[in-house]
C-alpha cells in the first residue's frame, strides 16, 4: 500500500514537471524577445514565411515577426521561400531572401555585418552622396553613415546612398553594385573600388577575385523591388536599362530565376519598355545584340487593397450619461501591411488630428473621445512601392452625445401583442430581449396579468440583455389569456431606471386554435374543378392565418402560401398529384405561432379514354354471318359508368349511328354484328365518376376507336366421298388423297383422320391449309376424316365428317429350296473349313426382304432373328454359340417400302439340322523341357 | 589360331541361316534352333510342341514367365509354337478349340526353361599333325566357353563325310579340355576341329589337324646292296659314290656309313636336296663288310616337319687278298748320269 502511494506521488510529480517543461517550451517557441535596456538597431518591417533570429551567445533560434526589433550581434536567418526586410534607425535597409544568414555587428557608429550565405540586398542610408565617395577608406571604419560587410577576410564598404546585392553559395560570392560605389579591402590591406554597373566575383577559398563591368545593366525596377497595386488586375510597369553601344536589345521576363521558360521575350529599343505585368514574383534581364546578357533583376508585384473602415459606421451616434463611451474602431486587413495609422479628427480635412495611433492590429478601442462630432480614417504602413497613385483613405463621420437622465430600456422581443401556445411555453420557452444601455450593470425583467407590474408574477434579475423564460419558471404561462411584460435597468450606483413600456402577450390554447373543415382528408378533386373547390377552416385565435400547400407531408417545400382572413380559400390551378395543406398562424412579430396537422388531398386528371379491347383498335374483326359479337373495353380506374356509341361509315363520309348506350355500368356489350353490313365502324367511349363524399365528379376523355368488320365462311370436305373403299396394297403404295375447300385462308387449319367416328383414336393429324393431303401407309380399317380451322379466332371447321375403308393386304408365299436340307448333320469334317453356317433358299417374287430365325431344339426364343435380309441367304458366323444338338430355322418373304417399313408380310418356311462333334482328348504333355536362347 | 566363325562381310551372313540345330540333347531338351544375324550374333527360336488331336480346330497357347507375367497368347492350328525367348524360366498353357470354335479343353500350366547358349572359342590346340606310323589320338584344346557337354569332332576337308567324333577325357574349367578320338577311325587327311556347345553354338578351326604317313625310305640305292669291291674294282677307283632316288616332299636326306654291325656310323652327313654322297678317301676303308643308310626328311629350317618312316639300307664288302712279300735282289747296280 505504501509503495503504491509513493509510486503514484512520483508519477504525479513527473507529469507536473513534464507539463511545466512543455509549457515553457511552447512559450519560448512562440515568443519574441524584447531586450530591456538595450537599444534596437532596427525593425523587421517585412517578413514572409520563416525568418528567425539568434542573439549573441544564444543556442535557440527564435521566430521574428513584423515589427520585431533587431539588436547588435543578432544572427538573422531565413528559410526556404522566405524573406525579411530590416529597416534600420538611420533609414537604411537590408533585404534578406530565401536561405540567407548574416550576423549584425554594429559597434557604435560602425554598421557592420557578417554575411554568411544566401542572397541579400543592402542599401546605404539615404543622404547626400559623400564627396569622398570615391575615396572610401579601407576597413570601412571611415565609412561614416555607410555599411561594412565582412566576408571571409574581406571588408566591403558601402557609402551612403549606395546599394548592392550580395549572393553567396559555398565559397563563391558575387557582389553587384546597383547604385553608387563600394570599396573592397583584401586581408592584405589592398583595396579596389567597384562602381555602379559593375560586379565583383570572389572565390573565398583561394582569395582570388575580379571586377566585372556590365555592358548592359538593368536600372528599373530595382533589384528586389516590391511593388504594390492597390486593386486587382495587372499593372503597367516601366522597365529601363543601360546599354553601351547600342539601342536595340531583347527584353526577357520570367517567373523563374533561370529563365527556363520566359513569359515575355520581346525586342526593345531605347533602353526602356512598358509592359503589362500580372501580380507575382518576376525576374527580368536584357540581352544585348552581341549576346551579352545583363544580370537578372527580381521584383515582386503585389495586388492588395488598402484597408477600409468597418466601425463606427458613417454617421453613427454614441450616447452617454456620465461616462464617456468606448469607441471601437475596426477596418479590413492588408496582408503586407506592417502597421496601420488610425487618425481621428474634429474636422474632415484632418488639419489637426486629435488622435494618430500606429498599430499592427485591425482594430482599436478609444474611450477618451468627448462629446461632439468626429471624423476618422485609417491607412496602411508597408515597405512596398506604390506603382500607381495612392488611393485616398475613406473618411467616416460619427458623433458622441450626452443624455439627461436614466431612460427606460427599449424592449425588442416579443413584440407587442405577441401570441404564444400555452402548451408549448414551458417546453420551448419564450425569449425576451431589449436594447442595452452602456451604463447598465443589471436588468430586471417583470411579467404579470396587469400592465403596471404592481402585481408582477415574475421578477427576474439578469446581467445581459436577453433572457429565455422556460421550465418551471415559465409554468405560470400555462394558462391562456393576456399577459404583460416590461424591463428596467440598474446603474453602478444601484439606481433603477423606469420600466419599459409594458407589452401584451396572449396565451393561446393550441389544441383548439385552428380546425380544418373542408375538404376531408384524402379528398379527390378533378383537375377541372380544383379552381372551384373551397378550402375552409375554423380559427379561435386572433392571429394572422396563412394557407400553405406542399407536395410532402413534412412541408419541406411550400408550393403555395397565401394569407387569408376569411377562414376560407378557393383552390388555384395547382398541378395534379398528391398535396398536403395546413393553416399556419403567425405571431404579432411574424414568427410562427402554430401549424395545424397537414391534410392530404389529391388532384387528378380527367379519366383516361377507355381502351377498346375487342375488337382490336385500328384492325379488322371477322365474324361468321349471323353470329353475335361482344364489344369490350378496359376498365377505367375510378370510373362509375361509360357512354357507348357505334357508328357505321358510309361511302360518302357520313356516319350512321348503329347502337348507343347512355349509361353502361359494365365494360362490354353484345351486339348482333353478324346481321350488320361489312364496312368501317367507329366506337365512341367515355368514362365518368359521380360526385361522392371523398371525391368530386370526374369526367373522362372521349375515346374514339375505328375498326373494320368482315364476314368469313367455313371449310367444306370435297373427296373422297363418304363411304369410299380402297384396296390395301394400293392404299399402302399410292396413298389416299383427301381434298377439301378453303373459301377463306384460315389462320390455322388441321386435317384429322380418326379410326372411330367419335374422333378419339387419331390416325392422322396434319396442317390443313392447302386443301388437299395424300394419306400414306394407311393400314386396313375404317376411317373418319374432317378438317378443322379458325380465322381471326373464329372457328371455320367443316361441319361434316366423312368415312372411308382400307382393305387388308394378302401375304407373300413361303420360300422354297431351303439349304441345308432338312436333317443335315454337321460334323468335324463339315465344320473344319467353315467360318459360318450358310443358309439359302429360293427367292420369292414380290419380296424385297426376308425374315430369318434360327432356333435350338424346340426353344421358342431364337438364337438369331433377322428381319430385313435383302438376299435369299444368311451366313451364321457365331459358331461358338452352337453346340451338339438339333436346330431348326425359319424364313419368310417380306415386302418393304422405300422407307423400310413393312408393306406386305409373307408365310414362313421351316427346316432342321443337327451338329455332332466328338469330344477332344487331352494330349500327353512332356516333362519340363529345356531350351536354349540368348 | 583363328576360328572360322569370325564375322566376315555382313552381306555374306545376312542370309546365312546357320545350322538349323534341331538338336536332341538330353532327355528334357526341347526343340530349338538359331540363326546367325549379320552382326554375328545368334538368334534363337524355341519351338513348343505337343501331340495333335484331329478334332481340334486350333490351339490357343498362353506363355508366361514362371512368375506369371504374360508374354504372349497365340493361336496355332499345328501343335507347335515357335518362340524367341531369352534365358529364364517360363510356363505355357494350351487351350484346345473344337470345330465350333469353342474352348473345349484347357490343359494345366507346363513349365520350361531356356538356358543361355554360350559361343565357344578355340584359341590353341595341339598337336597339329598326326603320323599314321606313330600317333596318340588325343588333342589338347585351349579356348573360351568350352562348356561341359560340348561336342568335339574332326571333320575331314574337303568334306567327304569323314567325321571323327571325340570324347572328352579331361578339362580345366571352361578354358581347356582334352579329347580322345578312336584310333581305328583315324585316316589320313586334313581335318577341321569343331567344338559345339550345348545349345548348338559351335566353333570350327579349319585345317586344324593333318593326319598322314611319314616319308618312305629312298629307293634306287647305288651301289646296290651286296656289292663287293675287290682289287680289280678298286684298282682304278679313287672314290666311291653313293646315290639314291628322290623321295617326294623330302627336303633333306641323311647319309650314314657303318662298318660291320657297328651302330656308330663312320660317316654321317645330311644333305639338303642332294641325293648322293661321295667317299673320296678310300683309305678310311678296310677290308670287311660295310653298310650304308639314307633317310628322307621334310624340314622347315631345323624343324623336321615330316620324318622318315624307315631308312633305306644297303651293304657292300671290301674284299682284298693278302699281299705276298716279293724276293728282293741284293747288290744290283744301276747307272745314271
Amino acid at each position: 500500500m505504501k509503495s503504491w502511494v509513493s509510486d503514484a506521488a512520483l508519477g504525479l510529480v513527473t507529469l507536473v514537471l513534464c507539463g511545466l517543461l512543455v509549457f515553457q517550451f511552447v512559450r519560448e517557441w512562440g515568443a519574441g524577445t524584447v531586450r530591456a535596456g538595450e537599444q534596437p538597431l532596427g525593425t523587421i518591417v517585412f517578413k514572409r514565411m520563416s525568418a528567425t533570429r539568434r542573439p549573441e551567445g544564444g543556442l535557440t533560434w527564435e521566430r521574428i515577426r513584423n515589427n520585431s526589433p533587431v539588436y547588435e550581434d543578432d544572427t538573422l536567418r531565413t528559410g526556404s521561400a522566405s524573406e525579411a526586410s530590416i529597416f534600420f534607425e538611420d533609414g537604411s535597409g537590408l533585404d534578406m531572401f530565401e536561405n540567407s544568414m548574416l550576423r549584425l555587428d554594429f559597434v557604435g557608429a560602425q554598421r557592420r555585418f557578417e554575411f554568411m550565405e544566401g542572397d541579400i540586398s543592402v542599401s546605404g542610408p539615404s543622404g547626400s552622396r559623400s564627396p569622398e565617395l570615391s575615396g572610401l577608406q579601407a576597413g570601412g571604419a571611415a565609412a561614416s553613415g555607410g555599411y561594412t560587410v565582412t566576408v571571409g577576410g574581406r571588408t566591403i564598404s558601402m557609402a551612403e546612398g549606395s546599394q548592392a546585392s550580395f549572393s553567396r553559395s559555398g565559397d563563391t560570392m558575387t557582389v553587384e553594385v546597383l547604385q553608387g560605389e563600394i570599396a573592397v579591402t583584401e586581408s592584405d590591406g589592398s583595396s579596389r573600388t567597384v562602381s555602379e554597373a559593375q560586379g565583383l566575383e570572389l572565390d573565398l577559398k583561394t582569395g582570388s577575385g575580379k571586377t566585372v563591368a556590365y555592358s548592359v545593366f538593368p536600372l528599373l525596377p530595382e533589384q528586389n523591388a516590391r511593388l504594390l497595386l492597390e486593386r486587382t488586375g495587372s499593372a503597367n510597369i516601366d522597365f529601363s536599362w543601360k546599354l553601351e553601344g547600342g539601342e536595340s536589345a531583347v527584353f526577357e521576363l520570367s517567373g523563374d530565376r533561370d529563365f527556363a521558360s520566359p513569359a515575355v521575350t520581346t525586342p526593345a529599343a531605347g533602353g526602356g519598355l512598358r509592359l503589362e505585368v500580372a501580380p507575382g514574383t518576376w525576374f527580368w534581364r536584357v540581352r544585348a545584340p552581341d549576346g551579352t546578357v545583363s544580370p537578372s533583376r527580381r521584383f515582386a508585384l503585389l495586388a492588395e487593397e488598402a484597408p477600409r473602415p468597418i466601425l463606427p459606421e458613417s454617421g453613427a451616434e454614441m450616447r452617454f450619461r456620465a461616462k464617456l463611451p468606448a469607441v471601437r474602431f475596426s477596418w479590413t486587413e492588408m496582408a503586407d501591411a506592417t502597421a496601420y495609422i488610425l487618425e481621428v479628427s474634429r474636422d474632415r480635412q484632418f488639419t489637426k488630428p486629435v488622435l494618430k495611433n500606429r498599430t499592427a492590429l485591425t482594430g482599436l478601442t478609444i474611450n477618451s473621445l468627448g462629446e461632439g462630432d468626429w471624423y476618422w480614417r485609417v491607412s496602411a504602413v508597408h515597405p512596398l512601392a506604390l506603382i500607381e497613385e495612392k488611393a485616398e483613405p475613406e473618411i467616416r463621420p460619427f458623433s458622441i452625445r450626452r443624455k439627461a437622465g436614466m431612460e427606460a430600456p427599449v424592449p425588442t422581443v416579443p413584440v407587442a401583442d405577441s401570441l404564444f401556445i400555452v402548451q408549448e411555453a414551458a417546453g420551448k420557452g419564450i425569449a425576451f430581449s431589449w436594447m442595452p444601455d452602456p451604463e447598465a450593470v443589471e436588468y430586471e425583467l417583470a411579467a404579470g396579468r396587469t400592465p403596471d407590474m404592481k402585481e408582477a408574477v415574475l421578477t427576474r434579475s439578469v446581467d445581459r440583455t436577453w433572457f429565455t423564460l422556460a421550465g418551471p419558471e415559465a409554468a405560470f404561462l400555462g394558462k391562456p389569456g393576456t399577459w404583460y411584460w416590461a424591463v428596467r435597468w440598474k446603474d453602478g450606483e444601484g439606481n433603477l431606471s423606469p420600466f419599459s413600456k409594458p407589452r401584451a402577450l396572449q396565451g393561446v390554447d393550441g389544441s383548439i386554435a385552428v380546425r380544418l373543415t373542408f375538404p376531408p382528408p384524402g379528398y379527390t378533386i378533378a383537375d377541372s374543378l380544383i379552381g372551384g373547390t373551397r378550402f375552409a377552416w375554423k380559427s379561435r385565435v386572433p392571429a394572422k392565418a396563412v394557407f400553405q400547400l406542399s407536395p410532402d407531408k413534412g412541408f419541406s417545400t411550400v408550393a403555395w402560401e397565401e394569407p387569408s382572413d376569411t377562414e376560407t380559400l378557393i383552390g388555384r390551378e395547382w398541378k395534379t398529384g398528391v398535396w398536403y395543406w395546413r393553416i399556419r398562424t403567425l405571431n404579432a412579430d411574424g414568427s410562427v405561432l402554430h401549424d395545424t396537422e397537414p391534410r392530404m388531398f389529391r388532384i387528378v386528371d380527367p379519366l383516361p379514354a377507355p381502351t377498346l379491347v375487342s375488337p382490336a383498335p385500328g384492325g379488322s374483326f371477322y365474324l361468321r354471318e349471323g353470329d353475335p359479337y361482344t364489344v369490350s373495353w378496359a376498365k377505367v380506374a375510378d370510373a362509375d359508368y361509360y357512354q357507348f356509341r357505334l357508328y357505321l361509315a358510309q361511302p360518302d363520309g357520313a356516319e350512321v349511328l348503329k347502337h348507343s348506350i347512355g349509361v353502361a355500368t359494365k365494360t362490354d356489350v353484345e351486339l348482333p354484328f353478324g346481321a350488320y353490313p361489312e364496312g368501317a365502324y367507329r366506337i365512341l367511349l367515355q368514362a365518368f365518376t359521380m360526385d361522392k363524399d371523398a371525391s368530386t365528379r370526374i369526367i373522362g376523355y372521349l375515346g374514339t376507336t375505328d375498326f373494320t368488320f368482315e364476314r368469313i365462311s367455313r371449310m367444306e370436305l370435297a373427296s373422297p366421298a363418304d363411304g369410299a373403299v380402297f384396296e390395301g396394297l394400293d392404299a399402302r403404295r399410292k396413298g389416299i388423297e383427301l381434298a377439301w375447300e378453303v373459301p377463306d385462308p384460315p389462320e390455322d387449319a388441321e386435317l384429322m383422320v380418326t379410326a372411330d367416328p367419335a374422333g378419339r383414336r387419331i390416325a392422322l393429324r396434319r396442317p390443313g391449309f392447302s386443301g388437299k393431303f395424300t394419306a400414306q401407309k394407311m393400314t386396313a380399317g375404317d376411317y373418319w376424316w374432317t378438317v378443322k380451322g379458325s380465322l381471326y379466332g373464329i372457328d371455320i371447321s367443316a361441319l361434316r365428317t366423312n368415312r372411308f375403308t382400307v382393305r387388308p393386304i394378302p401375304p407373300l408365299p413361303a420360300p422354297s429350296g431351303a439349304s441345308p436340307a432338312g436333317g443335315f448333320t454337321f460334323g468335324p469334317k463339315e465344320l473344319r473349313g467353315l467360318s459360318a453356317l450358310g443358309f439359302t433358299w429360293n427367292a420369292v417374287a414380290g419380296a424385297t426382304h426376308y425374315s430369318f430365325a434360327l432356333y435350338r431344339g424346340s426353344n421358342r426364343e431364337p438364337l438369331v432373328r433377322l428381319e430385313s435380309l435383302k438376299k435369299p441367304s444368311y451366313a451364321f458366323a457365331d459358331l461358338p454359340s452352337l453346340e451338339n444338338g438339333e436346330y431348326r430355322w425359319t424364313v419368310k418373304a417380306l415386302s418393304l417400302d422405300a422407307a423400310g417399313d413393312l408393306e406386305q408380310d409373307g408365310l414362313a418356311a421351316e427346316s432342321r439340322f443337327s451338329i455332332n462333334l466328338p469330344k477332344i482328348s487331352a494330349p500327353t504333355m512332356k516333362k519340363e523341357e529345356t531350351y536354349y536362347g540368348r | 589360331m583363328e576360328g572360322s566363325r569370325r564375322p566376315r562381310a555382313a552381306s555374306a551372313y545376312a542370309m546365312l541361316l546357320c545350322l538349323a540345330a534341331s538338336l536332341s540333347h538330353a532327355e528334357e531338351t526341347g526343340t530349338f534352333s538359331f540363326e546367325i544375324l549379320p552382326d554375328g550374333t545368334p538368334r534363337f527360336t524355341q519351338v513348343l510342341t505337343w501331340d495333335a488331336d484331329p478334332n481340334v480346330l486350333f490351339y490357343e497357347v498362353a506363355v508366361q514367365t514362371a512368375a506369371g507375367k504374360d508374354i504372349s497368347v497365340s493361336r496355332v492350328e499345328a501343335p507347335a509354337l515357335p518362340l524367341s525367348l531369352g534365358p529364364g524360366r517360363y510356363r505355357y498353357r494350351i487351350v484346345l478349340y473344337n470345330c465350333l470354335r469353342q474352348a473345349e479343353l484347357e490343359l494345366p500350366w507346363q513349365e520350361f526353361t531356356v538356358l543361355k547358349a554360350e559361343m565357344p572359342r578355340i584359341t590353341k590346340h595341339s598337336p597339329a599333325v598326326w603320323f599314321i606310323e606313330s600317333f596318340q589320338p588325343r588333342l589338347v584344346i585351349h579356348g573360351e566357353n568350352l562348356i561341359p557337354g560340348a561336342g568335339v569332332r574332326l571333320v575331314r576337308s574337303p568334306a567327304d563325310g569323314k567325321v571323327i567324333p571325340g570324347t572328352e577325357t579331361g578339362r580345366t574349367e571352361n578354358s581347356m579340355m582334352t579329347v580322345e578320338f578312336p584310333a581305328d577311325s583315324v585316316e589320313t587327311g586334313l581335318y577341321a576341329l569343331e567344338v559345339k556347345n550345348p545349345g548348338g553354338l559351335f566353333f570350327t578351326v579349319e585345317r586344324a589337324l593333318l593326319i598322314r604317313h611319314m616319308l618312305p625310305a629312298p629307293a634306287g640305292l647305288a651301289p646296290s646292296p651286296g656289292s663287293s669291291f675287290g682289287p680289280r674294282e678298286l684298282r682304278g677307283m679313287k672314290s666311291i659314290r653313293f646315290s639314291w632316288d628322290a623321295v617326294p616332299e623330302a627336303t633333306h636326306y641323311v647319309f650314314s656309313l657303318f662298318k660291320g654291325t657297328d651302330a656308330r656310323p663312320l660317316i654321317r652327313r645330311e644333305y639338303a636336296g642332294n641325293r648322293e654322297h661321295t667317299l673320296p678317301d678310300l683309305t678310311v676303308l678296310d677290308k670287311g663288310e660295310y653298310r650304308w643308310t639314307v633317310e628322307a626328311l621334310a624340314k622347315d629350317g631345323e624343324t623336321i616337319i615330316i620324318p622318315c618312316a624307315k631308312a633305306a639300307e644297303a651293304g657292300f664288302v671290301i674284299d682284298l687278298p693278302q699281299l705276298a712279300a716279293p724276293a728282293m735282289k741284293i747288290g744290283d747296280y744301276f747307272y745314271g748320269r
